[in-house]
Formats: C-alpha cells, sequence, structure tokens
C-alpha cells in the first residue's frame, strides 16, 4: 500500500481529507444552529493545517481558494449561490491567502532544518566510526609488523615454540582485523533502515548456523545453547543479526576475564523474539557498556577501559547500530552470580508495508 | 609416483593467488594460476584441470558468467571463493552449477578438505546420481535406505513423511555439497514453489526433530545461514 503511495499522492489526499473535515465540521454547527458561526475561523484552521502537512506552497493556496468558495456559496447569505459582492469578502480571502503562504514558508523552512541536522548527525557518526576504526586497528597491525620482520630479519633465533608462539599471534590479529573490517562494511551498508532486506528466518536455523561457526574458530570455549522448542520464524537480514551474535559471543570470551561458560539464549515473548549471551566471567561496568550502544562509536582505547583488549567499543557499537536498524533494541546487565548478559530483542511480526516479502 | 590432480587457481589478488599455490602445492598439487575471466577460460580450455578455485570478485567479467559456460561442455568440479556478506552471488554461483563455495577468511585445512571433497566426488559420479538412486548410505547413526524410502537412525524407522524423505535423500546423493533452497524447492515441490522457503524450513524442522539432530549441534544436517543445507560427508 505504502508502495503506491507518492508524495504527490499523499498530498493531494491530505488536502482533500482536511478541506472536508473543515466542510462537515461547519455543516453540523450551522445545523445545530448556533448563532454567530466561527465558519470563516474553522477555514483558517484548516489552510493552516493543510500548509503545515503538505510539501510546498501550492497545496496551502489551493485550499485558500477553495475555502473562500466553499464559505461563499455555502455558509454565507443567501446560501447554495455564489455572491461576490458581500462586503468583507476580499478580507476573507486576502486573510486565508496569507496564512496559507506564511505556514508553507515555515514548513519548508522546518523541513530543511530537519535534512540538515540529520546530514551533520550522520557526518558525526562517520567522524566518530573513522576515529574508532584508526584507534582500534593500528595496535594488532603494529604488533603484526613487529613479530613478521622479527621473524624475517634473522637477526634473533627463535625457537620453534617461539615462533609458533608468534605465528599464532599473528593469525589472531589478522582474524581480529578482518572481523572488524567486516563490522565496518556492514555498518556502511546499513545507513538506514530501508536498506535492510528481512526476510523470514527459522531461530533454531540461524542459532545452529552460527553456534557451528562459533565453535570451530573458538575450539576450547565452553558454550550452552538454550532456544524454544517450536519452529519460530523471525524476520530479519541472517547475515547481519548472525554477525551480532558472533560478535556478542566473541565479547563474552574476549572480554570476559576469568570465564569458564558462555550462555546463549533464545526465548520468546509475546511479540519479540530475545536472544541474550551471557559469561560467568568478571562484571564489566553496565555502564560503560550502554555508552557504546547509545553513543555511537568509542573507540576501546579511550584510558576508563584500555585494560581490556580493543574492539570490544567497535563491535559494540555495530551490533546496536544493526539492530537499531530492525527496530529492534539492545540491552546490558550483570547477572546476580557474576558475569555479563547482554542481549537483543527483535520484534516477531513484521510490520505492515514495506520489505514484508513472503 | 602418481599422476597429480591439477587445480586452477583463478584471482587477480595477487597475494591470494600466492597463498593459494603454496598450499595446494605442498599438499601434491600441480597448480596453474590465471589473474582474470579471460585467462581462465582459456587455461580451462588448454591445461583441462581436474578442479577450479574462482574467486567471483575478477577485474573483466562475473565470475559466475564462467561457471555458465564451464556448464554447458564440463562437470568439472568447481568451488567458489567469495566474500562475506555476498550471499545471493553465492547462491547465485551454486545454482549455476558451482559444487562448492569457500568464505574468506577460510583456514588451510578446510579448504584442502573441500578440495578433496570435491574431487573425489567427481571421481566417483557418473553412476546413478542422474536416475534413481539405490542401496544404502550410512552416516553414524543414520541409515538412508534408497529402495525402501527410509530413514533409520539407529536401525529404528524415523518415519518420514514421503517429503521429507524426498529431501534428505537428494542432501544424501549429495553428501558433503550444499543445496541452495531454491534447488531443494525446484527438485521437490516443482518450478512452481520458489518464492517461499517457508515449507522447506518447515520441513526441515520437522525433520531434525524426527532423526532426533539437535539444530544447535546438529549431527547430520548443516545449515548454511542464507544459502542451503548440507549433509554430513562421512569421507
Amino acid at each position: 500500500m505504502t508502495k503506491f503511495c507518492t508524495p504527490t499522492v499523499k498530498n493531494i489526499f491530505i488536502t482533500i481529507a482536511i478541506v472536508a473535515v473543515a466542510t462537515v465540521v461547519c455543516v453540523v454547527l450551522q445545523i445545530a444552529n448556533a448563532a454567530e458561526l466561527p465558519i470563516h475561523l474553522i477555514f483558517v484552521l484548516a489552510v493552516l493545517i493543510v500548509s503545515r502537512l503538505t510539501d510546498g506552497f501550492v497545496y496551502g493556496i489551493v485550499t485558500s481558494v477553495v475555502a473562500v468558495f466553499i464559505i461563499n456559496y455555502a455558509f454565507t447569505y443567501p446560501f447554495f449561490a455564489f455572491n461576490f459582492t458581500i462586503t468583507g469578502y476580499p478580507v476573507t480571502f486576502i486573510t486565508l491567502f496569507v496564512v496559507a503562504v506564511i505556514t508553507s514558508t515555515l514548513t519548508t523552512q522546518v523541513k530543511k532544518q530537519q535534512a540538515i541536522r540529520a546530514e551533520a548527525e550522520r557526518e558525526k557518526l562517520y567522524a566518530d566510526l573513522l576515529r574508532a576504526i584508526s584507534h582500534d586497528l593500528r595496535t594488532p597491525l603494529t604488533s603484526i609488523v613487529g613479530s613478521t620482520s622479527a621473524m624475517l630479519d634473522g637477526d634473533t633465533r627463535f625457537s620453534s615454540v617461539q615462533k609458533r608462539e608468534l605465528l599464532s599471534e599473528i593469525r589472531d590479529d589478522a582474524s581480529w582485523l578482518i572481523r572488524m573490517v567486516e563490522n565496518i562494511l556492514s555498518v556502511t551498508r546499513i545507513r538506514g533502515e530501508t536498506n535492510i532486506q528481512k526476510k523470514q528466518e527459522l531461530i533454531e536455523e540461524l542459532v545452529g548456523g552460527i553456534v557451528d561457526k562459533f565453535r570451530k574458530r573458538y575450539l576450547e570455549a565452553q558454550i550452552v545453547v538454550s532456544m524454544p522448542d517450536d519452529v519460530v520464524f523471525v524476520p530479519m537480514d541472517a547475515t547481519l543479526i548472525g554477525q551480532v551474535v558472533m560478535n556478542l559471543l566473541e565479547n563474552a570470551v574476549m572480554h570476559g576475564t576469568g570465564m569458564t561458560r558462555i550462555t546463549f539464549s533464545v526465548r520468546l515473548e509475546e511479540d519479540e523474539a530475545v536472544f541474550s549471551v551471557e559469561n560467568d566471567g568478571d562484571i564489566i561496568d553496565a555502564g560503560i557498556l550502554h555508552k557504546y550502544m547509545e553513543g555511537g562509536f568509542i573507540s576501546s582505547g579511550e584510558p576508563q577501559i584500555r585494560e581490556n583488549r580493543s574492539g570490544l567499543g567497535l563491535g559494540l557499537s555495530v551490533c546496536a547500530a544493526i539492530v537499531k536498524a530492525h527496530g529492534g533494541k539492545m540491552f546490558v546487565h550483570g547477572n546476580a552470580e557474576g558475569g555479563v548478559c547482554v542481549g537483543f530483542s527483535l520484534l516477531r511480526w513484521e510490520d505492515e508495508g514495506d520489505g514484508a516479502k513472503r | 609416483m602418481a599422476l597429480k590432480d591439477r587445480v586452477l587457481i583463478v584471482d587477480d589478488e595477487k597475494s591470494i593467488c600466492r597463498f593459494l599455490s603454496i598450499l595446494l602445492t605442498a599438499n601434491g598439487y600441480d597448480v596453474v594460476t590465471a589473474s582474470s575471466g579471460a585467462e581462465a577460460y582459456s587455461m580451462i580450455m588448454s591445461c583441462s584441470p581436474d578442479l577450479v578455485l574462482l574467486d567471483l570478485g575478477l577485474p573483466d567479467m562475473d565470475g559466475v558468467s564462467i561457471i555458465e559456460s564451464v556448464r554447458t561442455w564440463s562437470e568439472m568440479p568447481i568451488i567458489v571463493i567469495s566474500a562475506r556478506m555476498h550471499e545471493r552471488e553465492k547462491v547465485q554461483a551454486l545454482d549455476l552449477g558451482a559444487d562448492d563455495y569457500i568464505t574468506k577468511p577460510f583456514g588451510a585445512s578446510e579448504l584442502m578438505a573441500r578440495v578433496r571433497t570435491a574431487i573425489r566426488r567427481y571421481r566417483s559420479a557418473g553412476v546413478g546420481t542422474e536416475g534413481v538412486f539405490t542401496g544404502k548410505l550410512n552416516m553414524g547413526d543414520m541409515t538412508i535406505d534408497f529402495d525402501k524410502h527410509q530413514v533409520l537412525i539407529g536401525g529404528k524407522n524415523a518415519r518420514l513423511t514421503h517429503n521429507e524423505f524426498r529431501i534428505v535423500a537428494l542432501l544424501g546423493r549429495n553428501a558433503g555439497r550444499v543445496l541452495t533452497y531454491d534447488y531443494l524447492l525446484k527438485e521437490i515441490w516443482g518450478p512452481a514453489m520458489t518464492n517461499d522457503n517457508r515449507i522447506l524450513r518447515v520441513n526441515m524442522a520437522n525433520i531434525r526433530r524426527k532423526i532426533g539432530d539437535d539444530p544447535a549441534e546438529p549431527k547430520y544436517i548443516f545449515t548454511e545461514i542464507g544459502v542451503g543445507y548440507r549433509l554430513l560427508d562421512e569421507g
């Protein structure tokens, strides 16, 4: 339905509807026979509303012209006939016309300003993202260049154990870099909710697919999975949501000092599917995590959390951006028996309109 | 010494080409490389490789069109190398006849396993793949009995419905290979059923429950998110 609703059609529809409502109100008042009816005022109001809700000047001006004719024809003596000789008629017309023009001008200005503000916000988001990236990517790159050149130089004799250690360090850094780059790519992909293509995904397949990947990457991690027994579909972009879950699982492993076990659960509420990842490691200040989720991109190089490994901030802000673009919510809280629980909820039903591809 | 299998690597990025050829040579393969689509064509014609590793993002043409044209005259195994986030491309490549795909970044052992499986499957093909598949297929506790149209778990009939059996049988005939949603839908429900893969996934959920496969820890049927399903390969 929304697809056929071009702006022009929408504007015409609004105009007709409001003029009709105003006319009906006047008719009702007339029938109720309230003496000294404020017919003019009601139409001034109608012109004001039309000018505010439509784009440009045309609709407001058309409304003011139409309003003049309606008032003249239906609501002034002689009823149901045009008579343009009534005194005060030009005043009515000019009043309505001026109201229409002024309101339309203001509305256009407000809309322009909103666009400018949105643009500025996007600029800030990208600047923050860039800052976070450069900061967080420098560390692993430095260590890769350092270890490889040490091995190539040949000045130092490394034992085979040491070589292995260095190589696995390099591999870890490099795979971390790849994941971060993928995160960044996802963010550029979701510049607005419109760019997300939701499809019905089966929860158990999503969970199975991600957990399988996670187990292959972190062979030693203990992960417990719980999800509903029912066959449940939730509309989402599976690749992006998969990435969110993967980020959360990786965070639980990498930033959960002293962690022994991860629990990944999906539970159903009336309108939402709630995904949560918890570990039993040290508690991370929930305030910092909140800040990541709400305040755009913050580099983990900032002092308050420098003791943690880098990348937490970027990863979490990407998660928050993806979930938000899905119309979902992220949450974080400490566990009763220690550890951190981070998760998000997604709507189980598609909103009416776009993207509801069956 | 036995004749080496020849692998053609098609990738325009030098570093990946070099890494792949070192890896494959070390594993006893004969390696040829191509860095563009046109070069790939002439290599495929002149060197008759036993397997092609194909990156879809080539400078001069869409990698998918190479698959399309090779498939008109040869069934040689093709493994597609693709970046993440390009699900649609991957699915398209598989639907056009690529044997398998591997997502960057991949581990060396993962790649070598895929290469071995693809070559082995190609060698053992020719009998029964197109016509009626007969006999039994065992993998772990599961037995697919193609003659009786049954799937047995630990010797017990899992009581699959007709369509459920056909899905498992199709995956079984292609064990180790990803079958896309569209391919499965067309094979089982016919060409009219292409838009809604919900019915397939509901059937798959039922199959999982009947054969006792925990979706979070599958033993037999693996989900490739956004692409399709893969049945465990015993080999």
